[in-house]
């Protein structure tokens, strides 16, 4: 056994991340990392690159106690992490990227034709044909990634940590990527391969670990398994074939047609969708990362190039732009809530009342706002949100994450939008918060919103929902409604596992 | 602490800009002094001033500084604007050269009021004009602004075929050095020029709009506002800022020319960042951009009246602009959370 | 369509044809410019001509490659035009007390220590690069009227006078310098971790200091590099006038901005073209000049220069979003 992590707790504020999880690494074996978002995965990868430190528990490298106090002390430990996002230049060639940050000098000079010769080889290992002469930013998603690959490859390595390296690949990428992984364990190098995909998994992993709600729920072998097993590991139940419907399932009021899309695509959604959500409905969107997802909702809203047509209340929306959407009724919170969502300069009651103004008001109040008709909304809005917050005039980004989005939401509603779009409305969202956020989106329902929610966190989308799409590579891959809108379907159909086509 | 200046008026209505952050009782105080800490230095300066230096205090000498520091005061109320939006205009010299151009060569023809109003609509229209190539040819504002005020400079010059337009009407002209109880009519200006954009700033809905797109970009497009239209209007208002400046600083020449307000772009961003306003955008404060801009001309003529030679202003501002930035830095001031 | 042919294909011919436009993009205007001057100029081509505009614009490029330097870092260094204007009349003051050779040396030595200070003033106080610099433009242009004294200074330095009027095999000794320097700053640029790192902190910083690199270290190099060209282009034009004044240089600062724009620099950062940078400042040169000789006022310099760069942009602007295009639609 080479690196051994015993009783790893890690906490921050609100959020108890790991309760005492222990993993085994050993040369020559590939232990496979499963469980879903927030279950933990990511604040292990974390702990053992040295970008953060456990509260308790210990790192053990070949018999040893370790503690990486920063990245660079982690890699010369002998770890290399290929982290999710992509850390390249996008104006430095190929082979540049590989070797950022430890050029292949000679007197001071760099030796291009070596730098190129060991790039290449790299490469070649890895089973890839990328020219290293070429720039990054001409590179596909999926060759970025392989790059991102051969630049932890370009250390001298006993560990690799692998945090869901095939999300942005194809399948012919993802078949390279595990035929990598496979010499890399023949030639002895211990392997940390976190991944969503159970097909993966099965395909290339020696041992299995589980983890949920920070805790280490399953580690077998994976022989020992099955992939129903790991599903009910990872929910925490038995899986079961026809699941009832959550008791809050009421039978929706038929009502208008709030929003129309048909035939919408763009560039990572292959095949035009086709969706209609009724007023006070709330249709869930599930998949992978890279799935499409995310795509869907964006281009709805103007903010990336799409075709297709989209009606808000029978008329046509604009998709130019997120203003034009916004003007038709839409409004959308990203994922991405520290720079596509809060105003940092702006005060709280600033980012609130940001998107208002109804019709109704007059061209003067609603170019002047009024301090202390303002200050009238900011309150009434306090109250029903239960935001927590000292002064209107506070920064938001002195608020804490589920307060923030509780802001959001709020301009949301002083934006008097019929459709909410909705993308990963609870993530880095305590507890009670996401309760809270929960019943918001409900009480909007019932207002006679149309909602979609895009959501990583499955439960999220069973707790929400009662329709439910689902993407994979850029496909609808399920569409559930009703009874069938569980998290053995919902998963079965983002990782495509046989299941999923059996309950189609 | 971090800080948003206000002027004073602001801070007693109840303000729905930031305010940054509230510091307990005790502290209240001292922190207030904080917060105003180049207000009160600069009034110190002053007062010094008019004790240590001959004929600082003068009424004469009050009068100059005054009028010298509206003219680069009222274009910074526009760059504090457009720094707010995390823009930038670079054209402003040229912008006055055609506004006063036109003016001048509008007076003989039309009454002065006539011939005010075609000089603002000039400034307003060129500024217009910036905002209009800068958001839909998508160009940098930097280089764009410095490209166009290449052509604005160019095209005074080409009017008056390289010429000085001499303004004759003697009313005009008056405007430069008018005053109401002593206080020169562009020192007002000024002043107005100030309250007008803290109020557009801080009290508009276009002002709000202005400093989130200054913020974050993304984000503001995301809450569904027109960024183009805010960038457009904010260029807008600093030409008619720029055109206003055009006609007082045409007044106090009796003259217009191509080079009439050579540097006072860098000028205005001077004194705008002196007075607090951060480059990194989202927010400014027009009580710092009129203190700077006060500061810098006293600075200037106090150092003039006692015998230093002219070429140590130059370092003077340098130097002050330098220290600002420093020690700004290291008592990071600007820090906002969530920001950068 | 399928979402792997979008993955594994290669650039589109439009594409590369655009991506090479681009690259290149201050050679159809230099051309077309040319062939203007050639024929509507008379005697744009003679010897003295040629040579004069090949001196002004070789100082001018010089200056401009530390610019183009510190845009590829995403900086700006605003106080280039001061500080070549204060190299200048150390130079001279230097080289009438202590002879050439430390003349020369106070003139680059200026030019390097402004540099380090600008550099330590956006790395360490992390100061935005355009108001540090800015500040320094003042505070230099004030330092080069005192040490003139408002004076005209008689440098007479008839060895840099010798070098800057030279010629060796008819090419003006500062093109051959300027010729010299941009084969310097390729290797720098393209060969040393130092220009690859200015590169990846100006294309994402973020990635450059997660890679281990020094990311301050980096910045104060590059201005320090960018003061030391200012230092050079400084003692080059008081060998070029033989006399000097305080307020020489002014207003080169946003000039030689605007020449690294032209040779296809982008202000966003992460890249810098050195030959576009070389060629530009000879385009600027070329306008001077043929305006000069057909007897144009020089007032039109300005419209020249203003539309050439709105143009330019426009057309890169035009060129950037057709290539987006093109992506999306493959």
């Amino acid at each position: 056994m080479i690196l051994e992590a015993v009783g790893i707790d890690r906490s921050y504020p609100g959020v108890h991340a790991l309760k005492g999880v222990s993993l085994t690494l050993r040369s020559g074996e590939v232990t496979a990392l499963m469980g879903e978002n927030g279950a933990g995965k990511s604040t292990l990868i974390r702990i053992i690159g040295g970008l953060e430190h456990p509260n308790s528990g210990t790192l053990r490298l070949r018999g040893h106690d370790v503690t990486f106090r920063s990245p660079s002390e982690s890699q010369q430990a002998g770890i290399s992490v290929v982290s999710q996002e992509f850390r390249l230049v996008p104006q430095l060639t190929v082979a540049e990227n590989i070797f950022l940050g430890r050029e292949i000098v000679r007197g001071g000079f760099i030796r291009p034709n070596l730098t190129k010769q060991r790039a290449k080889d790299l490469l070649k290992e890895l089973g890839l044909d990328i020219e290293p002469t070429r720039m990054v930013n001409t590179l596909s998603v999926g060759d970025q990634q392989m790059v991102e690959i051969a630049r932890a490859l370009s250390n001298d390595f006993d560990v690799l940590v692998m945090d869901e390296p095939s999300a942005a690949l194809n399948r012919s990428e993802v078949a390279r990527l595990l035929e990598l992984v496979r010499r890399l364990r023949d030639r002895g190098k211990a392997i940390l391969y976190v991944s969503h995909h159970l097909e993966e998994i099965f395909e290339i992993a020696d041992r299995v670990a589980v983890f949920r709600d920070g805790r280490d729920v399953g580690n077998s072998p994976v022989k020992d398994t099955s992939q129903e097993k790991l599903v009910e590991l990872m929910l925490g139940r038995e899986l079961q074939q026809f699941e009832s419907a959550p008791s809050s399932a009421e039978q929706t009021p038929a009502t208008d047609d709030r929003l129309v899309i048909e035939d919408l695509r763009c560039a990572k959604i292959v095949e035009p969708v086709s969706l209609t959500v009724r007023s006070g409905e709330v249709v869930g969107v599930a998949g992978l990362v890279g799935s499409g997802r995310s795509e869907f909702l964006e281009s709805l809203f103007g903010v990336i190039p799409s075709r297709g047509t989209v009606r808000v209340k029978g008329r046509i929306v604009n998709l130019s732009s997120p203003a034009s959407a916004v003007k038709a009724g839409m409004f959308m919170l990203s994922e991405d809530r520290k720079s596509e969502g809060i105003l940092p300069h702006l005060s709280v009651l600033e980012n609130l009342l940001i998107s208002s103004g109804s019709p109704e008001q007059s061209a003067i109040s609603r170019r002047i706002p009024m301090p202390r008709e303002e200050l009238g909304i900011f309150e009434r809005l306090k109250r029903e949100l239960r935001i927590t917050v000292d002064r209107p005039g506070q920064y938001i980004g002195n608020l804490s994450g589920g307060n923030q989005q509780k802001v959001l939401f709020g301009r949301a509603m002083l934006s008097d939008c019929s459709v909410l779009l909705l993308n990963e409305p609870t993530r880095g969202v305590d507890v009670g918060a996401k309760v809270e956020i929960y019943q918001l989106i409900g009480r909007l329902a019932a207002s006679g919103v149309a909602i979609i929610v895009s959501s990583s966190d499955t439960p999220e989308i069973v707790a929400l929902t009662r329709r439910c799409l689902v993407f994979q590579g850029g496909v609808i891959s399920a569409e559930l409604t009703g009874v069938e809108v569980t998290e053995d379907r919902i998963l079965a159909a983002s990782v495509g596992t046989p299941t999923a086509v059996a309950s189609r | 602490m971090s800080t948003t200046q206000m002027t004073g008026s602001a801070s007693v209505a109840p303000s729905t800009a930031p305010e940054g952050e509230r510091p307990r009782k005790r502290i209240a105080l001292v922190s207030r002094v904080g917060r105003y800490y180049l207000q009160i230095a600069v009034f110190v300066m002053l007062v010094v001033f008019c004790i240590v230096v001959p004929d600082f205090g003068s009424t004469g000498n009050l009068a100059a500084v005054a009028t010298q520091a509206s003219y680069g005061g009222i274009i910074a109320c526009g760059m504090t604007l457009l720094i707010a939006g995390g823009l930038f205009d670079l054209s402003v010299a040229g912008v006055v050269a055609i506004a006063a151009v036109i003016t001048g060569l509008a007076l003989p023809h039309t009454s002065i009021g006539i011939a005010v109003l075609i000089g603002l609509a000039t400034g307003t229209l060129l500024g217009w004009i910036n905002g209009l190539i800068i958001t839909k040819i998508a160009l940098p504002p930097f280089i764009a602004t410095y490209g166009l005020f290449n052509i604005y400079t160019g095209v005074a010059f080409i009017i008056l075929n390289g010429n000085v337009l001499t303004i004759q009407s003697v009313y005009f002209n008056q405007i430069g050095t008018a005053a109401v109880f002593g206080v020169p009519v562009v020192f007002l200006v000024f002043i107005v020029a100030c309250f007008v954009s803290q109020l557009l700033l801080n009290r508009t809905r276009f002002g709000r709009r202005l400093r989130a797109v200054g913020s974050s970009e993304t984000a503001a497009r995301m809450a569904g506002i027109p960024v183009d239209r805010v960038k457009i209007i904010a260029f807008a208002v600093t030409g008619l800022f720029t055109g206003l400046a055009a006609i007082f600083l045409a007044a106090l020449l009796s003259s217009a020319s191509g080079t009439m307000a050579t540097g006072i772009e860098l000028n205005a961003i001077t004194i705008a960042v002196v007075g607090g306003t951060s480059l990194r955008g989202g927010q400014g404060t027009l009580l710092g951009t009129f203190t700077g801009a006060v500061f810098l001309v006293s600075l200037n003529t106090a150092l003039n009246l006692i015998g230093v030679s002219s070429y140590w202003q130059n370092v003077a501002i340098g130097l002050v602009l330098v220290l600002t930035l420093v020690i700004g830095a290291l008592t990071r001031r600007d820090k906002i959370r969530g920001a950068d | 369509m399928t979402t792997t042919s979008i993955r594994t294909a290669p650039p589109s011919h439009a594409q590369t044809y655009l991506r090479a436009l681009g690259r290149f993009s201050v050679l159809p205007p230099f051309v077309i410019v040319a062939i203007a001057c050639i024929v509507l100029a008379p005697n744009f081509l003679s010897s003295s001509n040629v040579a004069n505009m090949l001196i002004n614009g070789s100082i001018t490029a010089i200056i401009a490659y530390g610019m183009t330097i510190v845009i590829a870092l995403r900086g700006l260094d605003l106080s280039v035009g001061s500080l070549q204007g204060l190299s200048a009349c150390l130079t001279a003051v230097a080289y009438s007390v202590f002879g050439t050779g430390l003349g020369i040396a106070a003139g680059l030595a200026i030019g390097l220590a402004v540099g380090v200070v600008n550099g330590v003033l956006v790395a360490y106080l992390r100061v935005p690069s355009f108001v540090a610099t800015l500040g320094m433009l003042g505070i230099l242009r004030g330092v080069a009227l005192l040490v003139t004294n408002g004076q005209t200074i008689q440098g007479g330095s008839s060895f840099l006078n010798y070098v800057v009027n030279g010629r060796v095999v008819g090419v003006p000794i500062p093109f051959l310098l300027a010729l010299a320097l941009l084969g310097v700053w390729l290797v720098v640029f393209y060969y040393t971790p130092f220009g690859r790192h200015v590169v990846a902190v100006g294309g994402s910083p973020e990635a450059a200091s997660d890679s281990g690199i020094r990311v301050r270290r980096t910045t104060v190099i590059a201005f320090a590099l960018s003061g030391l060209s200012a230092g050079v282009g400084g003692v080059l034009l008081m060998g070029q006038l033989s006399n000097v004044t305080g307020d020489l240089g002014t207003g080169l600062e946003l000039q030689v901005i605007a020449i690294a724009v032209l040779g296809g620099t982008s202000l966003a950062g992460g890249n810098g073209n050195l030959i576009g940078t070389l060629v530009a400042s000879l385009l600027l040169a070329m306008i001077d000049s043929a305006l000069n000789l057909l007897n144009v006022p020089s007032f039109y310099q300005y419209l020249a220069i203003g539309l050439l760069l709105v143009a330019a942009l426009s057309l890169d602007s035009v060129r950037a979003r057709v290539s987006r295009r093109l992506v999306q639609n493959s």
